[in-house]
């Protein structure tokens, strides 16, 4: 879980911002409503997407909700929520 | 760190045993591992349901034969974990640690291990006994990535016993173990859990703190960090425990608790993947497996803005249209029984005077006999819902409309209970049950009645192509289609003034397609059954009972001809007749309209009392010949709007309580009324409030 060059931050954005097909890891849950995101935070872990789990957008359109692929389940949010999971987009379609 | 407690409390375990108490067994598991077809399999008939005291979460309970004798089994809510944050993962651990099973079974599905090792990481953590079963060790065979139970069951230290529920195979072994582990086997070297440096030494401050004041039966490694996660249930009780000095060092511990909780999961995940990876063995390179690829193929239209809307019309109206197809003979068959035993029976009690075989068969069969029609229809629908939730539709469905939902205050998965309710209302409110957020379930609970349910649809059958052969087809989709504005343009309303700034989340896993499993759905059959005979049958038959005898009494009371007019229900009707003038609604279909609180199909039959005709052709020349088209459509109108059925009454009270269950009544009484009044002078302005001169001839 730690970034390629130490001295330079890796560069996060929101899952919501990928396209569909993108690939990233998850590095942190961040959000407006501290007690919602932790909620949030610890439901989407225990479903499968850990900091450090690599996901892949499967549906992302519009103002409907996102599907993203873990390792091993599909997990369905809605854009409010997929706002919350902060991401490291890595190489090949993106944001 | 060893998260395995050791003999304690065991013995303690073991000290409260008397007698041939069964051994007992609480299954624990995440949702779409398989845990409910494996519980069917482990129990077989001998379910009982019922509710987790104080709860609306469905609390399972069977037994299992094994040969060293029977073993209770408990069902815990799928949960995904074990933190504070949902009632059904609070009831799960609670029952762990204060029900003190004598075994725990945490099921896992072999082809999303690791994610099922995080659950059971939590479970170890509550020191009770555990027996792993490895559920789908098929599919995950043939997806390239078989598991071995038995490397798995050396890395973990506990017994693993590999089944495929769906076939019943290894359910058998399963109780075997499970029994021995119950009584007091346990297996030679649970592994150890470990943490990395820094957690380990918050661990240690933590067990340090809140150590010495832990009662039993809470195990303290499992306290520490739950204190470090900052789980709100047991700081609360920490709080308790620890002495007033000792809440800032408590305090102090929680501060950092978003950290600590993510390190934690962390650590659990390493656990989990190395668990797994030493127990799969991979064929070949990890590429998607055909199941995942079948399923992303049949996504692209499932979940596609409109090819799966398109989808979901299409399923439905299949739905719909097989269960009629199916249960209308079913239905004619039962009622032709029910109606030759009540005249049977009738002629029995005529020995015991007229009113006696009048209310046998006018009274009782006829509404046993009500109740009984429902049955097939019900049965065929709950069947063909319950095969399309378990391939793992449903859950597309509601991505599909969650969008829609969203605008009117709900979010995708309010539309389940609705689907349920296109059958009968009456399980869909208790189907409501999967909706996490209390406000959402509420707002849901009082717009399910509002979705048009088959009873209401036997009435729109008959009485639309009376008044209105030509446009029957219009006639009626414009009725469903009012109640569908209704329930949008309420939910906007109602979730703006009684739950505004409530946010609804959607988080919802979509399970791989799968064939579905007939156990299962006999399983979901049965309950929905039972729900709707528990909380609508026994009332159906009484109210049905207590109507008929308003409608014969006093006159009947008096011997001879008696017209319903003067009875007691007739003089409700004229009590009414008011409200009904600016319909121009007479007694007759205001009473029928009350009527139509027991049941909907009962307002068929009260109308044929009412208009003294003993057919429905009777009834429908009678009506055509009495009322204008602009008052059959305000009957119908509030007919469909008005409150289904007692049935549904009795459900919301159990599911939101009596407060809410007189709110959403006196809703439905305004809504209906407005709707019935406004619908009336529409229609008299397009000239309908004349009732024809020659009713057409049949």
């Amino acid at each position: 879980m730690r970034a390629s060059n130490p001295n330079q931050p890796v560069p996060l954005c929101s899952v919501l911002e990928l396209r569909r097909g993108a690939r990233a890891v998850v590095r942190a849950y961040e959000g407006g409503d501290a007690a919602a995101t932790r909620a949030l935070a610890q439901r989407l872990v225990a479903m499968g997407l850990p900091i450090g789990a690599e996901t892949e957008v499967l549906v992302r359109r519009g103002r409907g909700p996102v599907l993203l692929r873990s390792r091993e389940a599909r997990i369905a949010l809605g854009q409010d929520e997929a706002r919350c999971v902060r991401v490291e987009a890595l190489g090949g379609a993106g944001a | 760190m060893n998260v395995t407690e050791p003999g304690a409390a065991g013995s303690a375990r073991d000290a409260r045993r008397e007698g041939d108490a069964p051994l007992t067994v609480a299954l624990a598991g995440q949702p779409n591992v398989g845990k409910s077809t494996l519980f069917a399999r482990l129990t077989g008939a001998s379910l009982e349901a019922g509710n987790w005291p104080g709860k609306t979460v469905e609390r399972r309970e069977g037994r299992a034969t094994t040969g060293a004798g029977t073993l209770s089994v408990v069902d815990l809510p799928g949960t995904y974990s074990l933190t504070a944050g949902s009632e059904e993962e609070r009831i799960a651990r609670d029952h762990i640690v204060h029900g003190r099973p004598d075994v725990v079974a945490v099921v896992l599905d072999a082809t999303a291990l690791e994610r099922g090792l995080y659950l059971l990481a939590e479970v170890l953590q509550l020191g009770t006994p555990v027996v792993v079963a490895l559920n789908r060790t098929d599919l995950a065979a043939r997806a390239g990535t078989p598991v071995d139970a038995a490397a798995l069951s050396a890395g973990l230290g506990l017994p693993v016993v590999p089944v495929v529920a769906r076939s019943g195979e290894g359910v058998a072994a399963l109780a075997e173990a499970l029994a021995r582990v119950a009584a007091g086997e346990r297996p030679p070297h649970p592994a150890p859990f470990e943490l990395d440096p820094e957690a380990a030494a918050a661990v240690e401050r933590a067990v340090a703190l809140v150590g010495p004041h832990v009662p039993t039966p809470y195990p303290v490694g499992w306290v520490a960090h739950k204190v470090l996660e900052g789980d709100a249930e047991v700081l609360q009780l920490a709080q308790r425990w620890l002495p007033a000095a000792e809440h800032a060092a408590l305090a102090a511990l929680s501060a950092e608790s978003d950290g600590a909780a993510m390190a934690l999961a962390g650590a659990r995940y390493a656990w989990a993947g190395r668990a797994a990876r030493a127990a799969t063995l991979q064929a070949g390179p990890r590429g998607l497996t055909a199941a995942e690829r079948g399923t992303d193929r049949l996504d692209r239209i499932a979940l596609h803005p409109v090819l799966g809307v398109a989808l979901l019309v299409a399923l439905s109206f299949g739905v719909y249209q097989l269960t009629l197809s199916v249960a209308g003979p079913l239905q004619d068959l039962l009622d032709g029984w029910v109606g030759a035993i009540g005249e049977r029976a009738a002629g029995w009690a005529g020995g015991f005077g007229p009113i006696a075989a009048d209310f046998v068969q006018n009274g009782l069969f006829a509404s046993v006999g009500l109740l009984v029609t429902f049955l097939p229809v019900l049965a065929v629908f709950f069947a063909l819902f319950g095969l399309l939730e378990d391939t793992g539709y449903m859950a597309r469905a509601a991505f599909v409309l969650d969008r829609a939902l969203s605008a009117v205050g709900l979010r995708g998965k309010s539309f389940l209970p609705m689907f349920v309710g296109a059958g009968c209302n009456v399980p869909a409110v208790y189907g409501a049950r999967v909706i996490e957020s209390r406000s959402a379930r509420l707002l849901t609970i009082l717009l399910l009645p509002l979705v048009p349910c088959s009873a209401r649809l036997v009435v729109l059958a008959l009485l639309v192509p009376a008044f209105f052969a030509a446009h029957a087809a219009a006639v009626s989709v414009g009725l469903i289609a009012l109640n569908i504005a209704v329930i949008a343009l309420l939910g906007a309303v109602l979730s703006r003034a009684l739950f505004r700034g409530e946010r609804q989340s959607f988080v919802m896993e979509l399970p791989r397609y799968s064939a579905p499993s007939l156990t299962a759905v006999a399983l979901s059959v049965w309950t929905k059954l039972r729900d709707f005979l528990r909380s609508a049958g026994t009332m159906i038959v009484v109210i049905a009972a207590l109507v008929w005898a308003l409608s014969a009494f006093p006159g009947a009371l008096r011997g001879g001809e008696y017209s319903i007019e003067q009875s007691y229900l007739g003089q409700l009707g004229r009590l009414l007749e008011p409200l009904g003038a600016p319909m121009d609604m007479d007694w007759r279909l205001i009473v029928a309209v009350f009527t139509g609180f027991i049941a909907k199909e009962v307002v068929i039959a009260t109308l044929g009392v009412l208009y003294a005709a003993t057919s429905e052709d009777a009834i429908i020349a009678t009506m055509q010949a009495t009322i204008s088209p602009a008052t059959a459509l305000a009957f119908l109108v509030i007919t469909m709007l008005f409150i289904p059925c007692v049935g549904t009454v009795a459900a919301m009270k159990r599911e939101a309580g009596a407060r809410w269950m007189a709110f959403g009544v006196a809703l439905l009484v305004v809504v209906s009324y407005i709707g019935g009044f406004a619908v009336y002078e529409l229609a008299a302005l397009a000239g309908l409030d004349q009732i024809p001169a020659a009713p057409e001839a049949r």
